[in-house]
């Protein structure tokens, strides 16, 4: 399979104010599945057009296996992109689909009639090759579109949303199929989504891209828990930022000395944590606040405290939730493994 | 006019306008061609307009105009459509060229072609200019000649804007993905545009070539100016026997005109019968 | 394909486009041009002069080509903008049926229902007036508004009407201030258009104005036979302009399958 390099892309399409693509750098490892991660706009799925070969970048390098491979049009590059549509040929049956790629490389009939009819067995549609695209329904147009880039075995398959047109409930099925043929096959999956639960379940590792550029890579855990910076923490729904000092293991701020896990950065800073991992009670970081605001939301209540002129807002199961009543003190506990320092903020 | 509309209601005044105007032209076109209302009722306007060599010749001769013209119109349509959907200097302009020349009126430019081609014309002079031929004889005849060059070369001029403006509007709103796509597949550039861009555009392409087939086959202005006079195209015959002081020959003149709306009526079942 | 083949293609294909018009605007201003003179020996605005003199008919033409082409797209519009409505907006039995009895009327020429129309009007005593032609210009104009009327109305969205009439508008406030500012630009465009269409219409003027009716493009072929070019030059200028105006008007709201359509025919 492939090893994917983006090295220090530069791309602004005409006319736009802002660059696509700024000094994005990334590095898929053989056989991974990377999750490209990003709200509408910050350029991944430009990202994906670059190394699938389909727009040219102004500066920086793709390289397959450490080898450039910009001079080289799309169809004669490992890698076969999906896009968010699906873009299955409206003229042609499944069958005829499935088979393009390897008509192009000019394989024999047979051949192809029987690496159509396994990779249709792969996702489940073994029965309709017959049927047009439109005879299809949303889900299976993008399975068709998923078995059409995997017949061809390619070293690279890129992935542009395959989830977002999807209902809820075929979701949840089509990625898992996706998860399945990707361990199967073992080829180097870069897929770009803006759901960050799907980047979490889907990718090995998580790619956060903010405004043409990576922010942090990671397991989805560690971009969740412990943000680079502040984008980061915001990108995910971090809501409490207490500026202070770190050193030594310890924050002082205005709620006091609070200790933090290992190897938080040093330094003046701003101290974050999810709102979901405040507890009630007493214990090690417990501080007293005062209950501003509480506001049901569903699964969770949120909690809107205040003490010391700092604000933080915690997401509580009901039953923890229960007996916070605005203008009430109560003890909060900030864990201090959900601890984390975004230096210099 | 609101909520629940009654689309019926809003159609008839339209519908009866068209089906007065022409379901009754075309009733009373082809009631003309039996010859009622004359008194002789009967096929014999039709036996002898079928019979004639001259009817023959001509619809042989305006057929050929309209496949000349079509093939051609939709081939070089094609390419400036294939032109002008990317990028470069003076696309602008060559654009809003391509529009103008929708808004000409079929009667000038077929004068302009007249001007243009003919053996005394513009391109004649400039021959004589460079010292190519000594005079209008030796330029050779482009306009009312035998293989009807000039009047496949207006309908040409004319319809490639229309062909390649369709095909441009289909281009944009398929957008460049389907080719990205085959692209991505391992399709050469090449490849993708006759496999998959093509493909695409053929309804349009059927449907755009379809009108200009019945256009030129059926228009009179073209002809009549730049046709020679035997054997002449179908409609300009038509309007001969129309004109005829010898009333006799209206039927006839009805009966080729109903033969002219036989062979476009055909054309449109052809080409857009089946909408998806 | 490189940029310097497609520059010198988009030339060819410009240069192609303009070719018929050269002689048409040089016969406009020239005196005499004989051949094998390339370019006119005396340059004059004589045939302009002469064109709109007292006994000159090419100002009555003129006069009667915009009035019969306003009057026959005015009505275009009045029929043709409910019956858009009608088929932009809903669906309904018999809707493919109506679509395709109001293409034919575009695609079957005119002179195979123009002899016919002409039986028709000769009985309501509408030959030979300019009524009959305008009338008989709705044969091309109607289904043009239509289609594209309901262009427009499909992209309309109905909702906003009833929502105007939630809010406490009447039926003709809710016409007047919902749904046409809505669809203003859709009527400009069908009726611009549907001028063009009649203005540039020969057989169907010639059959039923019986020559009495003299336009712009019967005018035109009657100075070319009788060999006066200069005045024919003229007349082709005048016909050219009314296209360019529209198209300079309209021309950055139209996509190109609209002004396709709407080109004469």
């Amino acid at each position: 399979m492939t090893r994917l390099t983006l090295n220090d892309l530069h791309l602004r399409h005409p006319g736009a104010e802002r660059a696509a693509l700024d000094a994005l750098s990334l590095e898929v490892a053989d056989g991974e599945m990377l999750a490209l991660l990003g709200p509408s706009g910050c350029g991944k799925t430009t990202a994906l057009r670059v190394i699938a070969g389909l727009i040219a970048p102004d500066a920086g390098e793709v390289r397959f296996d450490g080898t450039s491979v910009l001079h080289l049009p799309p169809e004669r590059r490992e890698a076969v992109l999906v896009f968010q549509s699906g873009q299955l040929f409206a003229h042609m049956d499944v069958t005829a689909n499935v088979g393009f790629g390897l008509r192009m490389q000019r394989r024999p009939k047979r051949e192809i009639a029987m690496r159509v009819a396994e990779a249709l067995e792969q996702v489940q549609l073994e029965r309709l090759g017959h049927r047009r695209p439109h005879e299809l329904s949303g889900g299976q147009r993008q399975r068709v579109a998923l078995a059409r880039a995997l017949v061809l075995k390619p070293g690279l398959l890129l992935l542009d949303e395959p989830l977002s047109s999807l209902d809820a409930h075929l979701r949840g099925e089509m990625r898992a199929l996706i998860g399945r043929l990707q361990r199967e096959t073992g080829i180097t999956t870069l897929v770009v989504t803006h759901d960050q639960e799907e980047a979490a379940v889907l990718g090995d590792r998580v790619a956060l891209m903010l405004g043409g550029r990576i922010h942090q890579i990671g397991t989805g855990a560690a971009l969740w828990n412990r943000p680079a910076d502040l984008e980061v923490a915001r990108f995910f729904g971090g809501c409490n930022f207490i500026p202070g000092r770190s050193s030594e293991g310890v924050f002082d701020c205005a709620l006091g000395r609070l200790a933090l896990p290992e190897a938080a950065p040093e330094g003046e800073g701003c101290l974050t944590l999810r709102p979901e991992a405040i507890e009630p009670g007493e214990g090690e970081n417990a501080v007293t606040l005062r209950v501003i605001e509480t506001r049901f939301e569903g699964l969770l209540t949120r909690i809107t405290a205040e003490g010391s002129g700092l604000r933080l807002e915690a997401l509580m199961r009901a039953g923890a939730a229960r007996g916070a009543t605005p203008g009430q003190d109560i003890r909060w506990r900030l864990p201090r493994e959900a601890l984390w320092v975004l230096p210099g903020v | 006019m609101i909520g629940r509309g009654h689309p019926w209601l809003s159609l008839a005044p339209a519908l009866c306008v068209i089906a007065v105007l022409f379901g009754g032209g075309l009733v009373l076109g082809l009631a003309g061609s039996f010859g009622m209302g004359r008194g002789d009722a009967g096929l014999d306007a039709w036996i002898a307009v079928l019979s004639e060599g001259r009817v023959w010749r001509s619809l042989g001769l305006s057929l050929w105009i309209a496949f000349a013209s079509t093939a051609l119109s939709c081939v070089i349509g094609l390419g400036a459509a294939l032109l002008l959907r990317r990028r470069f200097p003076g696309q602008g302009m060559a654009r809003l060229l391509f529009q103008i020349n929708l808004t000409i009126p079929h009667a000038v430019g077929a004068l302009g072609i007249l001007w243009l081609l003919s053996q005394s014309g513009f391109l004649a002079r400039l021959s004589a200019g460079a010292g190519l031929i000594d005079g209008p004889a030796g330029f050779p005849a482009l306009t009312q000649d035998r293989f009807a060059i000039g009047i496949i070369a207006h309908y040409v001029w004319k319809e490639v804007p229309f062909i390649g403006l369709i095909l441009l509007a289909n281009m944009q709103s398929l957008g460049d993905d389907p080719e990205s796509a085959a692209r991505s597949l391992g399709a050469s550039p090449f490849g993708a545009m006759r496999l998959v861009l093509l493909p695409l555009l053929r309804p349009a392409l059927i449907r755009a070539g379809a009108i200009v087939f019945a256009f030129s086959f059926g228009a009179w202005e073209v002809p009549v100016l730049l046709g020679q006079s035997a054997p002449t195209a179908l409609p300009v015959l038509a309007w001969q026997r129309f004109t005829d002081p010898d009333l006799a020959a209206r039927p006839e003149a009805m009966a080729i005109a109903m033969l002219i709306g036989l062979v476009s009526a055909v054309l449109i079942r052809a080409a857009f019968a089946r909408r998806e | 394909m490189s940029t310097r083949a497609r520059v010198a293609l988009g030339l060819v294909l410009i240069v192609a486009l303009i070719a018929p018009l050269l002689p048409l605007a040089l016969w406009s201003v020239a005196r005499g041009w004989f051949f094998p003179q390339i370019l006119p020996a005396n340059w004059t605005f004589a045939p302009w002069m002469q064109a709109f003199a007292p006994r000159s008919e090419i100002p009555g033409a003129l006069v009667s080509t915009t009035l019969i082409a306003l009057a026959a797209s005015a009505l275009a519009l009045g029929l043709g903008i409910p019956a858009g409505r009608a088929l932009g907006l809903y669906r309904f039995r018999g809707k493919v049926l109506v679509e395709l009895a109001l293409l034919a009327p575009v695609i079957v020429p005119g002179i195979a229902v123009g002899l016919g129309i002409h039986g028709v009007f000769l009985r309501l005593g509408l030959t030979n007036s300019a009524l009959g032609v305008v009338l008989v210009h709705l044969v091309p104009t109607l289904p043009y508004v239509i289609f594209v009327m309901s262009g427009v109305f499909a992209n309309y969205d109905a909702e906003a009407e009833a929502q105007a009439r939630s809010l406490g508008a009447r039926p003709l406030q809710v016409l007047w201030h919902v749904m046409l500012p809505a669809i203003a630009p859709g009527i400009v465009v069908a009726g611009l258009f549907a001028f063009l269409v009649s203005w540039s219409q020969y057989i169907l003027t010639l059959t039923i104005g019986g020559g009495r009716v003299v336009t712009l493009p019967l005018l035109l072929y009657a100075q070319a036979g009788a060999g006066r070019n200069d005045q024919a030059g003229v007349l082709a200028m005048l016909s050219l302009a009314p296209g360019l105006v529209i198209l300079a008007l309209v021309a950055r709201q139209l996509t190109g399958r609209g002004m396709a359509i709407g080109g004469t025919r």
